[in-house]
């Protein structure tokens, strides 16, 4: 079925079964990847999925369900889980489930089409990134693998309310992960670039594994700081629930009600912008179909809003930024790209000011070692002892321990090195490398 | 079935056109559905139909795969197109495809199938959950909890005439709760699952067990003051703490990683790489298990791995596809999130056999330590071996005796280090429930050991 005949369906079922309001959101997406080991193309795959949600509002209760196909006999089935599923949800006088109506203005993208990416094109491209890694340094070794994706989604809306949206996007990445051996010393390095595969290179994954030879533990105890973009990306990621409304009204954020106080250093400012420019996963209407706004979390140090979906936005009185998404159980909060503003300060101008410390490049286990409730986190790391201000030895086998909270009062520097995760999706956090003041290490004894 | 066997053998056929010399169908339909609470009051219902087909195919040693979430012939047969296009561009060598279906025997009996009962039913179960978790203490402010189940059929068929079905029924409830003192906030939790139905409250917790124990958590770690960074002698607790195999050493046994000898035991079969105390087991057979599965995701029968016997490595974790590469029969460890996902090697029930030493022997060997009560997740570098993990309940231990309690420590290391730094493990085996994720997506599996001592480990803290 298409969008129109499941519409006409939905609208069908509802007048029979006395649904005041109804709307579907049908997301399409088609994805080519291909993955290279040494001189071995390994795996290919291609795939053609659908995500139909079908909302439905009865008796002032919403209900939602989600399927991948797209026949008679699923659409049904869908709207029979909605409505069951929107018994036991309460009913909400303060904030009464609704569907958008038409008429509302929405921004325009901003920039550049994405970059697609043939089979054909995939594969050279892996090709020619394979022999680049390994020809670039004898000590690069078996098990190096690069992997190459292509990514076409397209989203329409559809409602009882005579409202139809759609968007889209495509994009591509490759990413190579890197192990060199030297000496019976084996160490990885990993690059993902986002983009124009086609002219891209991941040669800073080779230099990555080598920089890591020879590492050492470091000495526990206190020590500066700073964190690379990659690594102040992964604590963008594990912390963003802190600013969402929902969150604080649930407790499970310290910022609930803090909007106009400085809760972070004068040098950090955190933007989520849905139109990042250039980025070709922009979105212009979230998942509760309002347009969407580009807008400072944090401008310096000053909490100036916590981000909202049009449910929590009522509830706490104020107005959604735009940051709904939809979810198999209805609307949700999301940011999109989500970044700590860079300043003109270079990373050498950054260790300058650090003296002596550690600059952490690598960090792993998040999903377990950070708690967004408390703001505690401590993590498996690796880095580069600072010294006199300039990279020194490389350092592993230690952790970094601290709370993200206290964390964002003592941001000492931010510098111009901007950079994103690849996600190819809206959802991506962005950073500078970040300097903060000191933090525990836990190394050698 | 749950699409037409001509179809299958149509799709297997086009797959097989250009040359391959192996291909697979794989059909699933899956219902899973969730439901949780905040604030004492339904936050959120969902329920996600899951379906669609993967046809992959092998020459040698490349896999080619690809999926669509479509049951209609169209759709299904293109996908089988894109396979064959993209793995050869030769004529057919395969032999005709004759399929005969394959009956598994059933071990998992379930009482009471969660997608059989209306929704209102199981709200009830979150609300005896909710006011345990706050009755607990006045210091609770925040209980979430949720109940998922998860209702997977499957059907696998390939040009080796397997044809084999399962339907997997899984239910887990959870509660994650939240106190607060003088502007500090804690987190406990409690999450059991199992491969059963709604009868997990009757034979493993009730709701009321799971919302006091997450709160109690969360109540001790609100106390607690963090740990001096360093390191220490750690004994693990028995259940989740098995993490520390799953993460330290059982990603580094999987073919994903062995195959391509990114992995730090590759190689070693039959090499001493543990300390004589450790006999680990990956067991996709225990009836109810949150990790059991009568197939794997290529149809092969699990079975019980025995991968580490008294220190040495006896196997690995394979699927079809590595097992190619490795010389080796798949042992049932082929699994896959979804249809979407090329499937690989992955754990069913992975965990440290029971030992000999008594629980109290091992704390009180420790002159000064931290005894982890409850552990949190962990992840693996299996190229390296490094490792890492969290504590989520903890306490130092000092002259053999089990003290204050401290958070917000992290224990990290290298795996073949690990294997040879336990030095007791003790009887009582225990498993805990985890959601795995890897290359072919996240999957239910059990971690489990008993009580176990660790030397020489480096743990993070403030």
């Amino acid at each position: 079925m298409d969008q129109k005949e499941i519409a006409e369906l939905v609208r069908q079922m509802s007048a029979e079964l006395g649904i005041t309001d109804w709307e579907i959101t049908c997301t399409a997406s088609a994805s080519v990847s291909a993955g290279m080991m040494n001189d071995e193309l390994v795996d290919f795959s291609s795939s053609r999925d659908c995500d139909l949600t079908v909302r439905v509002i009865m008796d002032g209760r919403e209900g939602s369900a989600t399927g991948e196909r797209l026949d008679e006999q699923t659409v049904r089935r869908l709207v029979s889980l909605a409505l069951e599923n929107s018994v036991v949800r309460p009913s909400e006088p303060e904030c009464p489930p609704y569907v958008m109506e038409a008429g509302k203005t929405y921004p325009e993208k901003r920039g550049r089409e994405g970059h697609s990416a043939s089979v054909s094109q995939i594969i050279a491209c892996l090709e020619r990134t394979q022999k680049a890694l390994f020809a670039s340094d004898h000590r690069v070794a078996e098990g190096t693998g690069s992997d190459a994706a292509c990514v076409e989604c397209s989203t329409f809306v559809e409602n009882s309310r005579g409202l139809s949206l759609s968007q889209s996007w495509k994009s591509s990445y490759i990413d190579s992960s890197v192990v060199v051996k030297s000496d019976g010393e084996v160490r990885s390095g990993y690059v993902a670039v986002e983009g124009d595969i086609a002219h891209s290179d991941t040669l800073r994954a080779v230099d990555r594994a080598i920089s890591r030879l020879g590492a050492g533990t470091p000495a526990s105890g206190r020590y500066p700081v700073a964190f690379s973009p990659e690594c102040m990306t992964q604590v963008l990621s594990a912390f963003w629930p802190a600013f969402s409304g929902k969150s604080a009204a649930l407790s499970l954020s310290p910022y609930g009600g803090r909007t106009g106080e400085q809760i972070a250093s004068q040098v950090l400012t955190l933007i989520d912008d849905p139109l990042y420019p250039d980025y070709p996963a922009q979105a212009v209407f979230d998942g509760d179909c309002m347009p969407v706004y580009t807008k400072a979390v944090i401008e310096d140090g000053v909490l100036r809003t916590l981000l909202y979906n049009r449910q929590w936005a009522m509830k706490a009185g104020c107005e959604s930024t735009g940051n709904g998404i939809t979810t198999s159980s209805g609307s949700s909060i999301c940011p999109y790209s989500f970044y700590i503003k860079p300043s003109d300060l270079s990373l050498d101008g950054l260790l300058g000011m650090m003296n002596s410390g550690i600059y952490v490049t690598g960090m792993k286990g998040f999903h377990a070692g950070a708690n967004s409730v408390s703001g505690d986190f401590s993590i498996e790391s690796s880095g580069f002892l600072v010294e006199n201000g300039r990279l020194g030895a490389p350092a592993d086998g230690f952790t970094v321990a601290g709370n993200f909270y206290d964390m964002l009062r003592n941001v000492s520097a931010v510098a111009d090195d901007l950079d994103f995760q690849v996600t190819l999706s809206p959802f991506r956090t962005g950073s500078p490398s970040v300097l903060v003041s000191m933090l525990s290490i836990a190394g050698k004894q | 079935m749950l699409i037409d066997q001509s179809l299958i053998v149509r799709a297997l056929d086009t797959a097989l056109s250009s040359g391959a010399d192996f291909a697979e169908v794989f059909v699933e339909e899956s219902l899973n559905n969730s439901l949780s609470m905040v604030d004492s009051r339904v936050d959120s219902v969902s329920s996600v139909i899951i379906c669609g087909v993967g046809i992959r195919a092998y020459l040698g040693l490349r896999s080619v795969s690809a999926s669509t979430s479509s049951f209609d012939s169209d759709s299904i047969l293109a996908a089988a197109a894109n396979v064959a296009g993209a793995i050869t561009d030769g004529k057919r060598t395969a032999e005709r495809v004759m399929l005969r279906e394959r009956l598994n025997t059933n071990i998992h009996r379930i009482e009471t199938v969660p997608s059989s009962v209306p929704v209102k039913e199981k709200v009830d179960f979150l609300y005896r959950m909710d006011r345990a978790a706050h009755a607990a203490s006045g210091f609770i402010v925040q209980a979430n909890c949720s109940l998922a189940d998860v209702d997977r059929r499957i059907l696998v068929a390939n040009s080796e005439g397997l044809l084999t079905s399962d339907r997997q029924i899984r239910t887990r409830a959870a509660c994650f709760s939240v106190a607060q003192k003088d502007g500090e906030s804690q987190t406990g939790s409690c999450s059991p699952g199992r491969r059963m139905g709604l009868e997990l409250f009757d034979r493993v917790m009730s709701p009321e067990e799971i919302g006091a124990e997450a709160s109690r958590q969360a109540l001790v770690n609100l106390g607690a003051g963090y740990i001096d960074s360093g390191v220490y002698t750690v004994a693990i607790e028995n259940g989740f703490g098995g993490v520390i195999f799953h993460e330290s050493c059982g990603h580094s046994l999987e073919a994903t990683s062995v195959a391509y000898g990114n992995s730090e035991f590759a190689g070693r079969l039959g090499e001493r790489i543990a300390s004589e105390k450790v006999t680990a087991i990956d067991d996709g057979t225990i009836p109810n298990a949150w990790g059991s599965l009568n197939i794997d995701d290529e149809g092969t029968a699990t079975r019980r791995n025995v991968l580490i016997e008294k220190g040495v490595l006896r196997n690995y974790m394979v699927d079809r596809f590595n097992g190619r590469r490795m010389g080796m029969q798949s042992t049932g460890s082929a699994r896959r999130q979804s249809y979407a996902y090329t499937p690989t090697s992955r754990m069913t029930n992975t965990f440290i056999a029971a030992g000999s030493d008594r629980n109290e022997d091992i704390i009180a060997s420790i002159d000064r330590g931290l005894y982890c009560a409850k552990m949190g997740g962990g992840s693996v570098n299996p190229v390296t071996g490094e490792f890492n993990f969290a504590v989520s309940e903890a306490y130092l231990v000092e002259n053999g005796r089990i003290g204050r309690p401290v958070r917000g420590a992290s224990l990290i290391g290298k795996g073949s280090r690990i294997l040879m730094d336990i030095d007791m493990v003790g009887t009582d085996m225990r498993t805990g429930q985890g959601m795995c994720g890897s290359s072919s997506g996240s999957i239910p599996t059990d971690v489990g050991q008993p009580l176990i001592r660790v030397v020489n480990m480096t743990v993070g803290g403030r």
